[in-house]
């Protein structure tokens, strides 16, 4: 958090004063989406991965109940909601990774670490200790890159040294039971910045599913999290319990072929006790400062919680 | 033939990466709808294949007794009395507006709340449909947040069991709020599947070292269902019900209740110009999801599943009752082992849900745009 959002709390307290109030210490956050409906086959050159044309709208609804609460959503040339078009990884990547990474960008396209809270939309997969996550096209100055990776061994996207603090990945195994301890190391660069960290990060043990019909769960994210803690929104709205790929015979899960979709909610801090503080405390409209360390980790989930594409979360892989 | 030796080098592929990886070969990619249709009629079950079956699910779905509508039986005072019953709470100024400039129902909420929002303190928000034909409940409490971090292993745990959990849910919903009883399955004894109650639990790590899990809530979550008149067979057993639309979740916490919500429970109605004459084939069902799933782009999937469900056409804050199928598209296969995760990467994993009537429309009159109470 910088100099920029103090000087936009201001402003923005001003502007909203008749609407929204933000408490003191809070301030309207920069608020981005960047979604994937339609993926380009790898014959036409893109990076492959079916179309799912409702998935931007599940972002789209997030970002818009953030921009009713509030939060900045960009000047009008350059509103921070990215869908489709040249989403390549330059957007996310840490330019300590390459040099023509630009995750910290302000101007079009604006980078993930401009934003304070963002979410990202695309097919994921668990790819080895962290969460990759497809790319609509390669991308030239980026060694023809069509993943953004995250989390674990890999450099390549390191966020909160700008002003990222949270993010949601609408992604399939974004936050996979194995890969949580790895998630916390990109949660920062200190090569860049020894003090600026991310707060949370919220994805999916398993994989996720798309329908429009789940609109509704993401912007009641958006909304729960200034009401309660972020980390609660995010997985009571986004948990289907016993729900999803039912046998015909089974809609009840009376014969146990039911599975769920199981949401993460992750934070960070200097001890377990300021992790589990941001876990349960933390909300849009009330941030604290940024984490002084990622060396501990608390996480929100429901037990047992087992998706298709994965073990039940905590079991043994 | 053009087309045919071109696909050559592609199945080769194909086959060589199934054969190194069984959980890769589990995966099917479809070149064309025909193909995506041979997948369906493999993956259907067979009540939802034969002819004759489908009409007499969709006439039993249409004969599913319904319950009074939370019109008649949701009392919002009664609900804010028990839910906040200090009443301190105030009432947002937006819920004197029940219709929107177009003269429609207004599908917003109407909230009242205590404390502030914005601040560190204890805040409660209570909020309903203004027009509860659209049947929206919900209902935050949120405790204040402590001046220091506690111990972590300090956090209460919650100490209600599940039975203990869903009892009171039951006696919640229906009583307070006016859920009907008739439309909450509840699973036999000795279920597989158990109680509908889970833990949501909170757990910490240090250097991949894990602490103990702390249990923070017990929630309990009920799927609206109608009860068939008589039960159609289905696979290994028969069904009885049919999910429709609206759920419920009520959470406990170490204080006790902690947070419901009720979502989408529409008011429903039977459509009067359907009737089980207007069933679909099984042919035409087939070809009609497998050319909306090609066409929106689905070339690949693991696993195809299915199941009725009674789905609604909304007018407004009414919902006309509409047999419909739900076909779930998964990319990958269940319970892949890490390496199995990794021979998708850069591949669809996402799931698709679409819903399919399971009935011919009549086309309304031009003059007559069909329009909610």
């Amino acid at each position: 958090m910088g100099t920029r959002n103090k000087l936009l709390w201001a402003a923005n307290a001003l502007a909203l004063a008749a609407t929204v109030t933000f408490a003191p210490g809070a301030w309207a956050l920069y608020v981005g989406m960047y979604a994937i409906g339609d993926n380009v086959p790898v014959a036409s050159g893109g990076c492959g991965g079916d179309d799912r044309p409702s998935w931007p709208g599940m972002a789209q609804a997030w970002w818009d109940e953030m921009g009713a609460k509030g939060h900045y959503q960009g000047p009008a040339a350059n509103r921070y909601k990215y869908v489709d078009g040249n989403m390549i990884v330059r957007r996310f990547c840490d330019p300590q990774f390459d040099a023509d990474c630009r995750d910290y960008q302000s101007s079009y396209p604006a980078g993930v670490d401009w934003m304070d809270a963002a979410i990202i939309a695309t097919h994921g997969w668990d790819d080895g200790d962290h969460w990759g996550g497809i790319m609509r096209w390669p991308d030239p100055a980026v060694s023809n890159e069509c993943a953004l990776r995250f989390g674990g061994s890999s450099t390549q996207s390191r966020w909160g040294d700008s002003y990222l603090m949270f993010v949601i990945a609408s992604s399939c195994q974004s936050a996979d039971d194995d890969n949580l301890n790895g998630i916390r190391f990109r949660m920062q660069d200190t090569a860049t910045s020894s003090s600026r960290r991310m707060h949370q990060f919220d994805g999916f043990h398993g994989i996720m599913y798309i329908s429009s019909s789940f609109n509704g769960d993401y912007k009641e994210t958006a909304k729960d999290g200034h009401s309660g803690s972020i980390a609660n929104a995010w997985v009571t709205n986004h948990f289907k319990n016993n729900s999803v790929g039912c046998a015909g015979y089974d809609p009840w899960n009376w014969f146990g072929t039911c599975q769920d979709q199981c949401p993460i909610a992750y934070s960070i801090g200097s001890s377990g006790a300021d992790a589990q503080y941001r876990l349960l405390n933390e909300r849009y409209n009330y941030t604290f400062s940024d984490p002084t360390s990622v060396n501990y980790y608390w996480y929100m989930y429901y037990e047992g919680c087992n998706p298709v594409g994965e073990n039940t979360f905590g079991s043994a892989d | 033939m053009k087309r045919f030796q071109h696909a050559v080098p592609v199945i080769i592929a194909g086959l060589i990466l199934a054969a190194a990886n069984p959980a890769f070969a589990q995966k099917r990619e479809f070149q064309s709808k025909e193909e995506l249709a041979g997948f369906l009629r493999e993956r259907m079950p067979d009540f939802l294949k034969s002819d004759e079956q489908l009409k007499n699910l969709v006439g039993q779905i249409l004969k599913a007794p319904l319950a009074p509508p939370l019109r008649e039986t949701f009392d919002p005072n009664k609900a804010l009395k028990a839910l906040i019953p200090d009443g301190t709470s105030v009432p947002s100024t937006d819920c004197r507006r029940t219709s929107t400039p177009g003269g429609e129902r207004d599908p917003g909420d109407c909230t009242a709340t205590v404390g502030d929002e914005g601040g560190a303190g204890a805040f409660t928000r209570f909020s309903h449909s203004k027009s509860i034909g659209f049947g929206n409940i919900k209902l935050i409490k949120r405790p204040p947040i402590p001046p220091q971090p506690p111990e972590p292993d300090k956090l209460p745990a919650v100490k209600v069991t599940d039975a203990q959990a869903l009892d009171e849910a039951l006696k919640l919903l229906t009583e307070v709020l006016g859920l009907p009883k008739s439309e909450l399955p509840l699973p036999p004894a000795g279920a597989k599947g158990g109680l509908p109650v889970r833990s949501l639990n909170v757990q910490g790590g240090e250097d991949g070292k894990l602490g103990t899990p702390i249990t923070i809530q017990k929630v309990v979550f009920l799927q609206r269902g109608f009860q068939l008149g008589s039960p159609i067979p289905a696979g290994p057993t028969s069904l009885t019900h049919i999910p429709g639309p609206g759920k419920a979740m009520v959470m406990y916490g170490a204080d006790g209740l902690a947070g419901l919500s009720v979502q989408g429970w529409q008011e429903l109605r039977v459509d009067p110009d359907i009737s089980a004459s207007d069933t679909k084939s099984g042919a035409q069902l087939m070809e009609e999801i497998a050319e909306d799933l090609f066409n929106d782009g689905v070339r690949n999937a693991a696993d195809i599943r299915m199941g009725a469900i009674v789905s609604s056409d909304q007018r407004n804050q009414i919902g006309l009752l509409l047999p419909a199928v739900q076909v779930f598209v998964l990319p990958v296969p269940d319970a892949l082992s890490e390496d199995g995760q990794r021979q998708f990467a850069g591949q669809t994993t996402a799931g698709l849900i679409r819903e399919y009537p399971l009935v011919n429309r009549k086309e309304t009159s031009p003059l007559g745009r069909p329009r909610g109470e």
